[in-house]
């Protein structure tokens, strides 16, 4: 989990190079999505409080349940996983917020104990107390409901306690990705489902994404785009691009049409309206995308 | 309880902890091939049927000399199966009368004949050792059936666990659980053959033990030669105690006169008799043998006979001449010829395996292939970080490999089935092989319409299976490993071997490695 001297310095580059060096606090408290630049706890922490501060978001006695990507079984670096510190930020400022436990849950692509051993999280969280590290597969943690907004996936098989918590936060990574083009916010939302081969088998892969975004409603999303894995996504190992980025918000849409601008994906650069799923989601009134460029601050102020 | 009692508790504890320690978190030095390794038979039979000696020969070949010089010990003292077969028998059998009185000899020359026909079919050049003896028999019936029962019990108590936890708010506590280690029919059969020989107690205690077992029949010809033999002093009485308290009925009717190829050192003649007269030591006065050995002209002939039509029936399946798709050996197995003679089908690589991948064959592999672990990549991909099934392999019919060397130890390679993958018949946006795959072995092609459609670059695959383990074709998938290009080598390097064949399985990122 050690940040190397290049990532060290290619992250101070990467911050330094910022056009705007405005102090966060500085913004409106009613933004439906903003980026800092700077090392992932640092930016969280700034994003979150640009957004309002937790408080806004957990209230206390809360049982909160974080959605991180910690699908595969590869170390941080690679960036196919949610950097774990990025994650145990938030886990701190909910907990600090009045939080009374935190499930940190998924449902990985590679087996649950490979996962749980190489991603990182287990380190992280060891001693923290109040906080889980869960990775589940077993039909009995899942629960089937309908998506009554939904144009193709009418059902699917959800992680129970996503539904049935108080606070949900949506800890996506922004990568590149095979079938999809890209991941960001609303693709995360694949590690929930149980089967989610329907997305890909029976359905359109776009479509059913959109889909389940009418349905799941997150407080909060985080996205991680310190280490952007640019091609060869979801799993790599590909081109992992240091951009010390967090970007935060309420609006899934919003959220994603923005990152779809970072960088260029496998070698081509996107909108917001190329990608399939963020267009749909529009489209059903999910969230509204954005096209006015976004403002990145600086964590480092 | 008696020290022996003790020491066979210990044994068997040990063994049930080793079984649990078998994993791929192995460390080097936990010897969990330990009973296996003690084992003379196995070792004898896997050396000559594969024409080698095999790691570990002289460690059994140890406690073969041992038995020369004290007796069947091993039996009586350490064995995990006897143990398992005493302690049922004090369960369930204590109770009930026998079917034949505890001194009567019954059937005592069949080992010997189970004995000949494990070791002619080795000298044949075939592996039979597997189905009968005792320290397989007892691994594998703890492998594949007593493991996932225990997970199985261990998750409906983390389920309970689980509620409660809900129920007070104790978020550290909740939603736990282990994964389910499978059971395949060909566990069962491994399984019902330990409770056949747990129900042989019905006939006499230790039934199994006293006839059919083809190791206790090798120590048993060893224990003929021991030094140290049973006195019985003057002012014995006759009661006939000693007889009935035997555990293996070693003792004749005379009661001065024993066995020493039937006794297995329970030491309950000494302890047991109320005059304290019974004693062993070093042969002096000369021993007095009660019984010449169990085998006849007949039992020899049969016993060769059956060793020979063994082999014979192992010779002539069509299974070695035609392996079936489905059939992949872990990486690093030895050539298939080998590997059958070699497998001991303790199912250790499929208890260390921590995907589930490695499944116990049924008949995939013939008669011959019985038990031996096989690849289910539906089931689940073999892990490219975890090395296990060989590390724990005690006969190294799996090559114990380092990671650099175990991915290019190539299983198969992945097949996709154009009229089953979603992309190419239904024209949907699914990728999830080509995003899966750590070696970037699947690319895109043009179809005949100019639409993209993934394809495999054979170069690049190693068979690993994780394309398999998440297609979201029902059954088995629209892309499947198959033996295709597989490497198999008995010696060498298979990093070597798969550069000179021009394939390329490109090590993960230097960032990515993961610490073993």
């Amino acid at each position: 989990m050690k940040i190397t001297r290049r990532e060290m310095i290619q992250g101070m580059a990467a911050a330094t190079a910022v056009a705007t060096m405005m102090p966060g606090n500085l913004l409106a408290a009613n933004e439906d999505a903003v980026a800092f630049q700077g090392d992932g706890p640092t930016a969280t922490k700034k994003v979150i409080e640009a957004l309002g501060g937790m408080k806004k978001f957990v209230s206390k006695g809360d049982k909160v349940v974080i959605k991180p990507n910690m699908g595969w079984a590869s170390a941080p670096a690679q960036g196919a996983n949610t950097d774990p510190l990025i994650v145990k930020t938030l886990v701190e400022m909910a907990l600090n917020a009045g939080a009374k436990s935190v499930l940190i849950v998924d449902n990985p692509v590679q087996q649950l104990a490979q996962c749980k051993e190489r991603n990182g999280y287990d380190e992280v969280f060891k001693k923290m107390s109040d906080v889980a590290v869960r990775l589940v597969r077993d039909d009995k943690f899942f629960v089937e409901v309908n998506l009554p907004k939904a144009r193709q996936l009418k059902t699917a098989m959800v992680i129970r306690e996503l539904i049935e918590c108080d606070t949900l936060i949506n800890a996506p990574i922004a990568k590149s990705h095979g079938s999809a083009l890209v991941t960001f916010s609303m693709k995360n939302w694949m590690g929930a489902v149980q089967n989610r081969g329907a997305f890909h088998h029976d359905f359109d892969l776009h479509q059913s994404i959109a889909d389940f975004s009418t349905f799941i409603k997150p407080k909060l999303i985080i996205l991680d785009a310190t280490r952007v894995m640019t091609t060869k996504g979801p799993a790599g190992p590909g081109d992992v691009k240091l951009m010390y980025r967090v970007y935060g918000g309420t609006d899934p849409v919003a959220v994603d049409s923005i990152a779809v601008t970072l960088t260029p994906w496998n070698g081509k650069e996107l909108k917001a309206a190329d990608v399939g799923y963020i267009r749909l989601a529009a489209e059903m009134g999910v969230g509204r995308i954005r096209t006015a460029e976004l403002p990145v601050w600086s964590a480092m102020a | 309880m008696t020290l022996r009692r003790g020491f066979q508790l210990g044994f068997l504890l040990f063994f049930c902890v080793l079984i649990g320690m078998t994993t791929d978190r192995l460390r080097l030095w936990i010897p969990v091939e330990f009973f296996l390794r003690m084992d003379p038979l196995l070792l004898i039979a896997a050396s000559l049927a594969a024409r080698t000696a095999a790691a570990g020969l002289g460690a059994a070949l140890v406690v073969l000399a041992l038995t020369a010089l004290v007796g069947r010990f091993f039996c009586g003292w350490i064995c995990p199966l006897g143990t398992t077969i005493e302690l049922a028998d004090e369960v369930l059998y204590t109770r009930r009368k026998r079917r034949w009185p505890n001194h009567q000899r019954v059937g005592r020359g069949l080992k010997y004949i189970n004995l000949l026909i494990i070791l002619v079919a080795a000298a044949a050049g075939y592996g039979l050792a597997f189905l009968l003896d005792p320290i397989s028999l007892i691994t594998r019936a703890a492998t594949y059936v007593v493991y996932p029962v225990t997970v199985f019990s261990a998750n409906l108590g983390l389920d309970g666990v689980g509620w409660l936890a809900k129920k007070f708010g104790w978020i550290s506590l909740t939603m736990m659980q282990t994964r389910q280690a499978t059971m395949p029919t060909a566990s069962l059969a491994a399984a019902a053959m330990v409770i056949a020989i747990l129900m042989l107690n019905r006939l006499q205690r230790r039934f199994w033990c006293r006839s059919l077992c083809p190791l206790g029949a090798l120590l048993g010809l060893a224990a003929r030669l021991t030094p140290f033999q049973r006195h019985v002093a003057a002012p014995c009485d006759h009661d006939g105690k000693c007889r009935r308290v035997c555990e293996t009925g070693a003792i004749g009717e005379d009661p001065h006169e024993y066995d020493p190829a039937e006794c297995i050192n329970c030491n309950r003649c000494v302890t047991d008799c109320h005059l304290k007269v019974v004693s062993f030591g070093p042969a002096n006065p000369a021993p007095r043998l009660a019984k010449p050995l169990d085998l006849g002209r007949r039992r020899l002939l049969t016993g060769v006979a059956g060793g020979a039509f063994g082999a014979m029936l192992f010779h002539m399946s069509p299974a070695r001449q035609v392996s079936p798709d489905s059939l992949l050996r872990p990486p690093g197995a030895l050539p298939e010829d080998i590997f059958r003679k070699r497998c001991i089908r303790c199912g250790q690589c499929v208890k260390a395996c921590p995907t589930g991948t490695l499944q116990p064959d049924w008949f995939d592999g013939g008669l011959e292939g019985l038990w031996a672990p096989a690849h289910r990549m539906r089931l689940a991909y073999c892990d490219q970080g975890c090395n296990a099934c060989g590390a724990v392999c005690p006969t190294g019919a799996i090559r114990s490999l380092g990671l650099d060397e175990k991915r290019c130890a190539r299983i198969g390679t992945a097949i996709l089935y154009k009229d089953r993958c979603v992309v190419w018949t239904g024209d949907r946006l699914c990728m999830v092989c080509d995003e899966s795959c750590q070696y970037k072995a699947v690319y895109w092609v043009q179809d005949p319409a100019g639409k993209r459609r993934p394809w495999v670059d054979y170069h690049r695959c190693n068979g690993c299976g994780m394309c398999n383990s998440v297609c979201p074709v029902p059954g088995e998938g629209a892309i499947i490993v198959r033996p295709d290009y597989q490497i198999r080598l008995a010696r060498g390097s298979y990093a070597a071997e798969s550069g000179r064949r021009g394939y390329h399985f490109d090590k993960l990122s230097s960032e990515d490695e993961y610490q073993k």
